[in-house]
């Protein structure tokens, strides 16, 4: 798909260096950090600040230098503790309660603060799952949980383990229903279910055949992302249509689904087989999505769409395999996390030292226009 | 010069015989240094064949919480200090029965080339084609009592006679391949033909096919009856490909998934008395979407493999079967953008048991990263010369013989691993 926008378009404000890929990334509801977390299990953290620039500016009589400020975001040091990958993070609703859940892919779930050098860790559940959490979901003070164990777990905000639903197939994706009172989460399969927690039942379940498939041996499931939207009513179901195995490919699709019925409303698909996964949504303020892809390596889109309209109305393929959005909540700026040019093949690729050099996910910060 | 295997050892009909000393003009028979380390008819292989590249990072060599270990965990085994990858929980309480070799260090990372290269065994490139291993198995030690043919195939897709696998040793030694685990369209006589008619049928297709082969080449005209030969014989075992027939119990244990069900296949035709068999799965190759993939690709591989490893143990068929499991490479611990592993031959796993092989051994390592081996590493070459001796083979010795060009089995410079063998 040819970058085609006719809106005025982000701009690239800032590049962060980091040295290990990321899978997720959020912005504090405050808005002062930026949180990530990916292959190496650390949580990556910069702190928005503001710094003084010099500007120079033509005048009648020469050049004058003018004072300005930039908002610029710095690296913390990051937070060690996780194990695998953390690849899920969430981070309370409450501006005023600066704390952020993060889960591992051996299982741990764990309440810290954001801010500081050496932030407070509040509470670690190392076993909160047999394996790879998949995904974290916040609603107030109650925090939803999901793994390749097949269980969704429903926790307190002191970490104390509320409630459980198990199954028998990986959960990878799950969201709070607005009401607070559900959690929605859809399987390896791509069959949703609508779990009333206090009552614990399973109300509902149906079937997003589009996002399964048996590839020969392999179960490939394209499920990235359940949002709900308008209130409620709408779910979004977000990921791949996949098509093949192996090198896995599948064309990127959003599915608007009406909740009371179960129902798809509309469908987007962009790309070819290569382009594969949507793999993080964000919904600006102002009512539309802001969506990342990631393809076969080097392939990756970033783009802006109405919920149930046909086309984006903005594009960018320049960066490439995307694995996380963060929307600031001011609206005015939104991350993605990259990955670096070239991070395939199957030579021995060496640095100037001789060392076996692994890739690492460049943060692109931009500003969205006014 | 003495030929190595009788027809009658061998139960090949007077015709393949004689299409055998004809081919041998041609290429192919061993010299007679080998006529006497190969009297153990019985002695087989179970080749499984793992297409694309088996991650080892992800399934034999774990290195969990590294930059290159992945998201999983590594579990213990029943070997003390030894561990696997999470996704492979049924191998982690057998790894006593098998030798795992981490040590792998070959030289190919393309498929197309790759895969030849390794299942030739890389030999020094003399300018001829040399025979798949089980093609060179199928010529040096011929079928077992059986008469079922010596080098099958069981593989997803399109099956059939497969002759270019033998090399210079001629189409007589390529593999018969059971595509989705059934025997080529036609090849077992239907039911509307009764046997009667069946014998006579072939008793006139004999007398055209002498008076075909006449003129010709005997390695072609010897491969095209070889085919209706073996079919007869198969013929008699064709519950083999009936599934439908199999206990339930044990096809939930191999698992009901292609690799699963081939297994079994495939364990049956070892039971049968095929000499070599190869259980082939494809979808290895993970450039993308590597670590959700390998969840289902590695627990199906886990769950067939120690179902085939416990039923050949608890028949006792273990201890003369030589079973491999394998790729053509690794996969690259660099993890690429589309969260996939690219190819890797610089570090990689191989899985041994059975005849001849030390139960329980871990020959060789890898660095901490697992990026490159530590310490001695070995190539394919040296892996061929292993596998002959554990099936008695002395490779060393023993020759092929291309027309008066006599050529090693395996690579000139290469022996058996150490420690690899009881």
């Amino acid at each position: 798909m040819a970058d085609s926008n006719p809106h005025p378009e982000p701009k690239q404000v800032q590049e962060l260096n980091t040295v290990r890929q990321l899978l997720c990334a959020r912005f504090s509801p405050d808005g002062t950090h930026l949180l990530a977390g990916g292959m190496d299990a650390q949580l990556y953290r910069w702190q928005q600040t503001t710094v003084e620039v010099e500007r120079k500016e033509k005048t009648k009589n020469g050049e004058q230098i003018l004072q300005e400020t930039k908002t610029e975001w710095q690296p913390l040091p990051p937070v060690k503790g996780h194990h695998g990958w953390l690849g899920t993070l969430a981070l309370h609703p409450d501006p005023t309660t600066p704390r952020i859940y993060t889960a591992d892919s051996w299982g741990q779930l764990r309440c810290s603060d954001i801010a500081g050098d050496t932030p407070k860790i509040h509470w670690s559940k190392p076993e909160a799952h047999d394996g790879w959490v998949r995904q974290i979901a916040v609603h107030g003070n109650q925090i939803a949980t999901a793994g390749r164990d097949g269980a969704v777990r429903l926790w307190d905000a002191n970490g104390k383990r509320l409630a459980e639903w198990r199954g028998t197939e990986e959960i990878y994706a799950l969201t709070f229903h607005p009401d607070g009172k559900r959690v929605v989460f859809g399987d390896l399969k791509g069959i949703v279910r609508i779990w009333d927690f206090a009552t614990q039942t399973i109300e509902r379940e149906f079937q997003l055949n589009e996002f399964y498939k048996l590839a020969r041996l392999q179960d490939v499931c394209g499920l990235t992302r359940l949002m709900f939207l308008n209130g409620g009513k709408t779910l979004l179901a977000a990921g791949c249509a996949p098509t093949d195995g192996g090198t896995m490919q599948g064309i990127p699709t959003l599915d608007w689904i009406d909740y009371a019925t179960g129902k798809s409303k509309s469908r987007y698909q962009f790309g070819v087989e290569n382009d594969a996964f949507i793999t993080d949504v964000a919904e600006h303020p102002e009512g539309y999505l802001i969506c990342a892809s990631s393809g076969v390596t080097g392939r990756g889109t970033h783009f802006f769409i109405h919920p149930g309209e046909e086309q984006p109305f903005y594009n960018h393929t320049k960066i490439a395999n995307i694995h996380a959005v963060a929307l600031h909540p001011e609206g005015k700026h939104f991350a993605l996390t990259g990955t670096n040019r070239g991070s395939n093949g199957n030579g021995r690729r060496l640095d100037k030292e001789g060392n076996y050099v692994g890739n690492y996910s460049p943060i692109h910060i931009f500003a969205l226009p006014a | 010069m003495k030929p190595l295997c009788s027809p009658a050892e061998h139960g090949f009909s007077r015709r393949q015989w004689l299409g055998g000393v004809g081919s041998a003009a041609l290429g192919g028979l061993i010299s007679s240094a080998a006529g006497e380390v190969l009297k153990d008819k019985e002695k087989q292989v179970l080749f499984i064949w793992l297409d694309g590249g088996m991650s080892q990072l992800e399934s034999w060599d774990p290195k969990p919480n590294t930059q290159f270990g992945g998201p999983f965990r590594s579990i213990p085994t029943v070997i003390p200090g030894v561990h696997v990858s999470e996704l492979m929980p049924r191998m982690a309480k057998k790894l006593d029965k098998i030798c795992l070799v981490r040590g792998m260090h070959t030289k190919d990372n393309s498929h197309s080339a790759g895969v030849p290269r390794i299942q030739r065994g890389d030999p020094v490139n003399r300018g001829v084609i040399y025979p798949y291993f089980g093609s060179a198995i199928a010529k040096l030690m011929g079928p077992t009592s059986s008469g079922l043919p010596p080098y099958v195939w069981v593989k997803p897709g399109s099956g059939g006679f497969k002759p270019t696998d033998a090399g210079f040793l001629g189409p007589k030694y390529g593999s018969l391949a059971f595509g989705d685990g059934q025997p080529p369209p036609n090849f077992i006589r239907p039911d509307s033909v009764s046997a009667e008619q069946d014998a006579a049928r072939n008793e006139l297709r004999n007398a055209l096919n002498l008076n075909y082969a006449g003129p010709r080449r005997a390695t072609n005209t010897e491969a095209n009856s070889y085919v209706f030969d073996t079919a007869e014989v198969l013929l008699r075992k064709r519950d083999i490909f009936d599934t439908s027939k199999y206990p339930q119990k044990e096809k939930d244990r191999y698992g009901d998934h292609l690799l699963g069900q081939h297994m079994l296949i495939g364990r049956k035709l070892l039971e049968a008395g095929c000499r070599f068999v190869k259980v082939n799965s494809y979808g290895w190759d993970t450039h993308g979407d590597h670590f959700n993939g390998t969840i289902s690709l590695v627990n199906r591989f886990d769950q067939a493999f120690a179902a085939v490893l416990e039923d050949l143990e608890a028949t006792g068929q273990l201890d003369h079967t030589l079973v491999i499991a394998m790729s053509e490479f690794g996969r690259t611990p660099r993890i690429n953008g589309h969260a996939g592993r690219d190819h890797w031959p610089e570090a990689w796993s191989i899985a041994l048991a059975g005849c001849g092989i030390n139960r329980g051994a871990i020959i060789g390592e890898t660095n901490d990263k697992g990026t490159f081996v530590k310490g001695e590493a070995w190539d394919i070459g040296h892996m061929f010369h292993t596998w002959y001796h554990a099936l008695g083979i002395n490779s060393a010795d023993v020759e092929f013989e291309n027309g008066d060009q006599p050529l090693p089995i395996a690579h000139d410079d290469m022996g058996v691993i150490p420690g690899v063998l009881s």
